[in-house]
């Protein structure tokens, strides 16, 4: 596995694959949690609505 | 096939229809996202001039190509929904601002990264850089005015204006190292040729087609609840919610 240290430009090589993997998980999770969230306010919104 | 995308762009049609696609967008993302790592760390070498460094632009590249594209895809969607009045693009349009953001949020980030040990400095006041820089500015400010007005079609027809008038922008990006003198590389991959190594190239287009269908599967999954949001005093909205609980 020694070649996944790429030399001297390892650090600059796992920052951007850090990088792109947090960013991928904070727009997947944050779709998640937006749909979540949707359904939570119009299930309240409805609840009111019939009160 | 007019048909098909009428029966589809209805609202309900839509929400029934993607959640049936979303996991066969996921699915070849993953996978081709793996491969992609492969051959970009294992199978493809190191470039004879910046070393191992090139294994960055696997990810950078991709990311910009996808900042690009994503603003076309909204201005084109905004246009549709200004003359054709369907609503369904403006919602495409809506949820493609973040996405888009978030990518040219990487394509800078991972471009610094690179042009540290490349150029030894993070940052420079570059044509290619910068533009991509008021890019970034363009997707906050289409989201800006998306959220600055109550009513949604108000928001709609005023952030598609500034969409289409932002599209200036692309070629800008796209031919700022050839108009200008610039400390950006040229292209390696045009329509007429391909001036890289071929496994990197390889690397390169499993990454880019691993990006296309992760937007793909973001759009849908956000288009839903836009679709929710703006469907909320119809029937089958109250039934999907009803069925959610």
């Amino acid at each position: 596995m020694d070649f996944l240290l790429f030399d001297k430009y390892s650090a600059y090589i796992w920052a951007s694959y850090l990088l792109t993997f947090l960013t991928i998980v904070v727009l997947f999770v944050g779709a998640k949690t937006t749909h979540k969230r949707t359904i939570t306010q119009l299930r309240i919104k409805y609840a009111r609505d019939k009160n | 096939m007019w048909k098909w995308i009428q029966a589809f762009a209805s609202p309900r049609n839509f929400y029934q229809i993607s959640e049936k696609i979303i996991p066969w967008l996921m699915l070849p993302f993953v996978m081709l996202s793996l491969i992609g790592l492969y051959w970009g760390f294992v199978v493809s070498p190191a470039d004879y001039q910046q070393g191992d460094s090139v294994r960055i632009m696997y990810v950078h590249v991709p990311a910009a190509w996808m900042s690009l594209f994503i603003y076309v895809v909204m201005a084109v969607a905004s246009g549709i929904g200004l003359i054709w009045q369907i609503k369904l693009a403006h919602i495409v349009a809506k949820v493609s601002a973040p996405i888009g953001a978030a990518f040219t949020f990487l394509a800078l980030a991972t471009g610094s990264i690179w042009g540290k040990p490349m150029w030894g400095a993070w940052w420079a006041w570059d044509a290619r850089l910068t533009s991509e820089l008021i890019l970034l500015f363009l997707y906050l400010a289409y989201i800006s005015l998306n959220n600055a007005f109550d009513n949604s079609k108000t928001a709609d027809k005023a952030a598609a204006v500034l969409a289409i008038v932002g599209l200036v922008n692309i070629p800008i990006i796209y031919y700022s190292v050839e108009w200008w003198n610039s400390l950006h590389q040229g292209s390696s991959i045009n329509m007429t040729k391909v001036s890289m190594q071929i496994d990197m190239f390889i690397a390169l287009m499993l990454m880019s087609f691993a990006f296309k269908f992760l937007y793909g599967a973001l759009v849908l999954m956000r288009a839903r609840d836009e679709t929710l949001i703006r469907e909320q005093n119809s029937r089958w909205v109250r039934a999907v919610v009803e069925e959610n609980k």
